[in-house]
């Protein structure tokens, strides 16, 4: 009989226990560090482009993200020069622009950029307004010097 | 025996408080089989047990397409629009809307053109106002979903829109003092105005506020212009206050005409439910024209979305019947970024976010010459003619030209689109097409909307 009324008690215990428990809070993940100048090693392929004269690479973030078609959005790049430790290129001047290589036309929005540090640059004022193969061109100017990355979106 | 029943006793309570638990957890954080249980309830209680969805022909891909774009919401808020959506603008709006003192001569209202009992177009090839324009009067429905107004997109609010009409003096012919001076002098008209936007200016003064006036700036010996000029800048600023205001209340009624009920909405709703049955009055010839629409004949390379348009502007190379240069979106892009009226002006009531970005982004390009905005297709089987003069009269024409491409105009040589091609359509797939059009109609407005209400005040 002793054993049942623990048992019993028990069951009152978990009741009460499970039934005021608060829900679990969301908790938003934590914001990716922006001050890491070295490249993250899992970077998705299709968000790293090397640039067209080989002397650095390009990673690109849009927000939001996946980029949703007919709606603006922004991009963050990470703009780096090749090495045996790759290293964060800042002070460049960086131009974006879009483009459907079958339709033969861009964007009808002119993008600008603004440098955030650590080579780190946002770029607002982008828009793909029509479903198909669209590239990003980051052309990346240091020192007279451009270079040109390319990223492929299909929507 | 008293220990064997107490015990069994006390096991039920136990198995009640546990059941009881369960039930109060579903509450918090509903369990898995609360989310899928409900749904199957109430499937087994309305359809057959060995219902299927009806067939289709359409792939994943597409069918994420299709229900996109049968899935029109309520139009967009407009920021820039503080009282967009007031009842009471709405009416003030709708009861402008009708009236021929909005004008010139006191014989052109909104309607002269925008006519409620023709589909909220005037259903002629061009334009005709005090004169006649160079290009065809667009329908209103689904106005307020547009991103760019006009077809060379400039104006980039649907306020700011309403005022250019106005002052045209091939439309209305007004000027933005004379409608002040309107709104002043009216009784009613001023009660409802300052019900919705606080007390009017003071007009009494007619050497501070002339009879008429208005910018004219590529005339400066109009006595409009002299006038206008004459005044005191902060007059000035009220005065165009006043007129904003107008364009405010006007785009307040207009966001009222919507379509998006149509049978391609029945048809794209029944496919999101996984109907046993495909709804009647989408026929087999529409579900081929829709295939086509999104294959063979790429429509919706800009017929996207679902208010089937990308909202921005294309040079289709479409024969045109007047000798007039027209530089489409070219003009409209730098109008729209000179406009005092625009969404990032001293009369937008937010000029931030979208506005600003519409604004500060866009890009004045020579690709856009001879550019025209795509229009919706939602209700386009019942305001022809089309295209931006005017050059087609039915559905079947605009259809065959994108097949052939015949008379297409050829000197166009500085933008050359690849997508400008014949599409090579049999006749069962031109029909086909027309047949998917005509079902995106949604003609239906309640009838309120149609005539200029008994007063413009709210009450």
């Amino acid at each position: 009989m002793r054993w049942l009324v623990w048992s019993f008690g028990l069951a009152v215990l978990l009741f009460f226990a499970g039934a005021c428990a608060a829900p679990q809070a969301q908790v938003d993940p934590q914001p990716e560090a922006q001050s890491d100048p070295a490249p993250p090693e899992d970077v998705d392929p299709s968000r790293r482009a090397e640039g067209s004269e080989g002397r650095g690479f390009v990673l690109y973030r849009p927000h939001p993200d996946p980029i949703v078609l007919n709606e603006p959005f922004e991009v963050e790049l990470r703009v780096f020069e090749n090495g045996s430790s790759p290293r964060p290129i800042e002070g460049a001047d960086v131009y974006v622009s879009g483009w459907m290589p079958d339709h033969l036309h861009g964007m009808v929005l002119q993008p600008e950029t603004t440098e955030l540090g650590g080579g780190i640059y946002r770029a607002r004022g982008l828009l793909f307004h029509m479903p198909g193969h669209w590239q990003i061109f980051v052309d990346v100017v240091v020192g007279r010097k451009p270079e040109r990355a390319t990223f492929e979106i299909r929507l | 025996m008293n220990e064997k029943r107490a015990a069994r006793s006390l096991l039920v309570v136990a198995g009640l408080l546990l059941a009881c638990r369960a039930a109060l957890d579903s509450n918090h954080a509903p369990a898995r089989f609360l989310e899928t249980t409900p749904v199957e309830a109430s499937t087994r209680d309305t359809e057959p047990v060995n219902a299927a969805p009806f067939a289709h022909p359409f792939g994943d891909d597409q069918l994420a397409i299709i229900l996109a774009m049968g899935d029109l919401g309520e139009p967009p808020a407009d920021p820039t629009n503080a009282v967009a959506d007031d009842p009471r603008a709405a009416r003030l709006g709708q009861y402008l809307f009708f009236d021929e003192r909005l004008s010139g001569t006191g014989k052109i209202a909104c309607t002269s053109c925008h006519d409620p009992r023709g589909n909220w177009t005037d259903g002629r090839e061009l334009a005709s106002g005090l004169a006649q324009l160079t290009r065809h009067t667009q329908s209103l429905w689904n106005v307020a979903y547009n991103r760019w107004f006009f077809w060379d997109g400039r104006a980039d609010t649907l306020w700011s829109q309403a005022l250019i009409p106005l002052e045209d003096p091939r439309e209305h012919g007004g000027n933005r003092l004379a409608y002040a001076h309107l709104i002043h002098g009216d009784p009613e008209l001023k009660t409802a105005y300052e019900r919705i936007f606080g007390p009017l200016p003071d007009l009494a003064d007619a050497d501070r506020f002339p009879p008429e006036g208005r910018p004219v700036e590529d005339d400066p010996r109009h006595p409009h212009h002299v006038a206008w000029t004459a005044m005191a800048e902060e007059d000035r600023a009220q005065v165009n206050r006043v007129f904003a205001n107008l364009g405010k209340c006007i785009a307040a009624f207009e966001r009222r005409i919507v379509s998006r009920r149509s049978a391609f909405d029945r048809y794209a709703a029944a496919l999101r439910r996984g109907d046993p049955e495909a709804p009647a009055d989408f026929p087999p010839a529409a579900v081929r024209g829709l295939e086509l629409f999104l294959g063979k004949a790429q429509c919706r390379n800009c017929h996207h979305g679902p208010n089937f348009t990308d909202k921005e502007f294309h040079n289709t190379l479409v024969p045109t019947p007047l000798s007039i240069l027209d530089g489409g979106r070219f003009d409209g892009s730098k109008l729209v970024k000179q406009s005092e009226f625009n969404g990032v002006g001293p009369y937008s009531d937010d000029p931030t976010g979208e506005a600003e970005l519409k604004i500060r982004y866009l890009a004045i390009d020579g690709h856009d010459h001879a550019k025209f905005k795509t229009p919706s297709l939602r209700n386009a089987a019942v305001t022809a003619p089309y295209m931006h003069q005017g050059q087609f009269g039915t559905l079947d024409e605009v259809v065959r030209f994108y097949s052939t491409m015949e008379g297409a105009l050829t000197h166009t040589q500085h933008h050359p689109d690849p997508l400008m091609q014949p599409r090579n359509l049999t006749e069962e797939e031109i029909a086909s097409l027309v047949a998917f059009l005509e079902t995106l109609v949604d003609d239906r407005v309640p009838d309120e909307l149609r005539s200029q209400p008994a007063s413009p005040v709210l009450d």
